[in-house]
């Protein structure tokens, strides 16, 4: 059974720490790309205008 | 088609009863997955496989599933071209 | 293995403590409210009270009384019968909520054997530390000390017990790891705080209530506060996090060059909901689940530092008492897990209560928990915003970031991270709402008999049980806290990462936003109506 065998590889439990490959996890980093800086810059701009709009509307804002 | 997705440490494996899958990245795994799915008999009619994928959070230590039940499913769909 | 797959909508809600936490939550909350009908089947809950070994005569402070179940005071139709109780009920307590969660390990699958064991030592811990805690040396305000026939006392309030919970759970989980180890099965703190936040939900719900049967105004004062805490939460949590989440992952990416999934699992981890952000993140864009393991591993480790450090600081330094909901909504803002947060609004709660009372000579009182429930109101959002989050991030990181070519990201998502808990916080809030505005005639004296009944109901809910679990959170949190997993080093960057994400950058911003949205925020004075 597929579902017996998967228990023997994973010593029947959850995976820990110790038992894994961590090396990569921490290194090998990709080169920034122009998609992560969309993504970090939306991100921020989305903050903002939800500041802004909160800051307006939420009635306990430091603008009340 | 629906498959059980866990990580053992090292590779990426999916499987349901009879077939198992295994890749080092999820990209390898899925061209195994939709190399079965182009070969098999049982898909032959189906213009489009959408293959589910589950993941088994019982991978997750056990700590660790009190604050979040759920790791991912996803959805591979596969198309043949003619 | 067991398959813990989420293939249904309704998958788990018999095998998750997320699910555990709404049925043992809405639960108890229901069978509250049968008081309704005259029916009391809470007054059991035990709760303590402060005493000291000889108290003066005509003071107060009686050994004996030190445990008493809640029904003795509040019950409107068993008064005599929990009366009897006195510490007996600890025992009802340790029985009826010891079959409560067994059901649930046992539906979950666990094994039920030593959750048993597990659950009987960290309870009778609990009872042990709540009781030593409540010494009146540790717990009598100022203005009581005369009444235990002390000239002086630490004045920490119920906060005196939080803390000896914790330490006792730390030196398990540091120095007796055979005894944490066996414990682990019952050692669930995100379970408990997540039940014990739906006995808040009853709590945020019982205020207006309570404080109507002060005075009519100052009970939709409390309705009002709830309210602007629900908006202004929400809105300074998703300012908070879309800071914080990129700031982070920068940070990670450019100056800890670490690879992207790593910098974006920690970028949720470190940013605000610590292990169910990393879970979620994790899965969101496909990291190894390696990744999450690690980053959860640190986050509950910097978690307690954090309960241990900001509700002191909050207090002592800034914003104090002129600005208690700044400091609580902060906190729920930068204390990664509900369990760290939830008891350090606790703490914060009772600290800045027992502060205001001090300070002002006993002329301000502050009604306890509105503290705890801002803390924990930036948090209940955040955990509801980090599955629509991730669902954002799983978008952008299948189809831009790696497109992977046939992938398809199922919106069932959303649901399978929404944190069920929610739903009993606010079912209980709401509910009890809705009977304050409907039949409770908002306080009028035409609702005050049913407001009443479900006083005698709800008090044992929203304060013994909610307190209870709050203990356990505590001890829990001590106990599954091994401070040497900072040490290890395969860790070695991500703590320096933590680290300065945490103090120079998450908690200094987490305060701003909280002070934009809470500045000025008033507690309503209960002085005139307490003895």
């Amino acid at each position: 059974m597929a579902e017996e065998k998967k228990q023997c590889e994973v010593g029947g439990s959850s995976l820990s720490v110790d038992a894994m490959e961590t090396h990569d996890v921490l290194e090998g980093a990709e080169p920034w790309e122009p998609i992560e800086t969309k993504l970090v810059l939306g991100s921020f701009a989305v903050a903002i205008i939800v500041l802004l709009i909160g800051l307006w509307f939420v009635p306990t804002s430091i603008l009340h | 088609m629906e498959l059980t997705i866990i990580h053992d440490g090292k590779d990426w494996v999916a499987f349901d009863n009879g077939v198992e899958f295994r890749g080092y990245t999820l990209e390898e795994l899925d061209e195994k997955v939709k190399a079965y799915v182009l070969e098999s008999e049982n898909f032959a009619s189906q213009k489009e496989v959408r293959v589910w994928m589950y993941f088994n959070t019982a991978v997750i230590p056990e700590w660790m599933r009190q604050y979040m039940q759920h790791y991912f499913n996803r959805v591979l769909v596969v198309r043949r071209e003619h | 293995m067991t398959d813990l797959s989420n293939r249904k909508w309704y998958t788990g809600m018999l095998t998750q403590e997320d699910w555990w936490a709404v049925w043992l939550g809405l639960g108890f909350f229901f069978l509250s409210l049968l008081n309704i009908w005259g029916i009391d089947l809470v007054g059991w809950i035990t709760y303590p009270t402060k005493w000291v070994f000889n108290p003066p005569p005509g003071g107060k402070g009686d050994i004996s009384k030190a445990f008493y179940a809640l029904g003795a005071k509040y019950s409107l139709t068993a008064k005599d019968f929990y009366k009897g109780l006195g510490w007996w009920s600890v025992l009802w307590t340790y029985v009826i909520f010891g079959v409560a969660t067994t059901i649930g390990a046992k539906c979950m699958k666990w094994n039920v054997k030593k959750f048993i064991g597990g659950w009987t030592i960290i309870f009778f811990l609990t009872i042990a530390t709540w009781f030593i805690g409540h010494h009146a040396f540790f717990a009598a305000t100022k203005v009581d000390w005369h009444k235990y026939g002390l000239n002086f006392a630490l004045s920490l309030g119920g906060g005196a017990s939080f803390i000896l919970a914790l330490i006792v759970g730390l030196i398990i989980g540091n120095f007796f790891k055979g005894l944490a180890n066996y414990l682990t099965e019952a050692a669930k703190p995100e379970w408990y705080i997540k039940t014990a936040i739906v006995y808040l939900g009853a709590k945020l719900g019982y205020l207006p209530i309570k404080l109507a049967g002060f005075s009519h105004k100052l009970g939709n004062v409390a309705s009002q506060l709830t309210f602007d805490l629900f908006f202004a939460g929400a809105t300074a949590t998703i300012v908070a996090y879309l800071i914080f989440w990129p700031g982070i992952y920068t940070i990670s990416r450019k100056i800890f060059k670490l690879p992207r999934k790593t910098a974006a699992v920690l970028g949720s981890g470190i940013s605000i909901c610590g292990v169910s952000a990393a879970v979620a993140t994790g899965g969101a864009v496909r990291a190894k689940p390696v990744v999450s393991i690690m980053v959860s591993a640190l986050v509950v480790v910097w978690a307690v530092i954090e309960l241990i450090v900001l509700p002191g600081f909050f207090t002592h330094v800034w914003p104090g008492t002129k600005d208690p909901l700044v400091g609580g909504a902060a906190l729920g803002l930068s204390v990664k897990t509900d369990g760290a947060d939830a008891a350090a609004g606790e703490l914060l709660d009772t600290f800045l209560r027992s502060k205001i009372q001090t300070e002002t000579n006993g002329q301000v009182v502050w009604p306890e928990g509105i503290i705890t429930a801002s803390a924990v109101m930036t948090k209940v959002w955040i955990d509801v915003f980090i599955g629509i989050w991730a669902f954002v991030l799983a978008m952008i990181w299948v189809y831009k970031v790696e497109r992977r070519p046939g992938e398809y990201v199922p919106p069932s998502e959303i649901w399978h991270r929404f944190p069920k808990f929610v739903l009993g916080y606010f079912t209980a809030w709401l509910l009890l709402l809705a009977i304050f505005f409907g039949p409770g005639h908002s306080g009028a004296p035409e609702g005050a008999a049913l407001l009443k009944s479900i006083k005698a109901g709800v008090v044992p809910v929203e304060k013994g049980m909610r307190k209870l679990f709050f203990m356990l959170t505590f001890i829990s949190l001590g106990i599954i806290t091994d401070f040497k997993k900072l040490k290890e080093c395969q860790f070695g960057k991500m703590v320096w990462v933590y680290f300065v994400g945490l103090f120079l950058f998450i908690i200094p911003v987490a305060v701003i936003v909280a002070y934009l949205f809470h500045h000025g925020m008033q507690i309503p004075n209960i002085a005139a109506y307490v003895k």
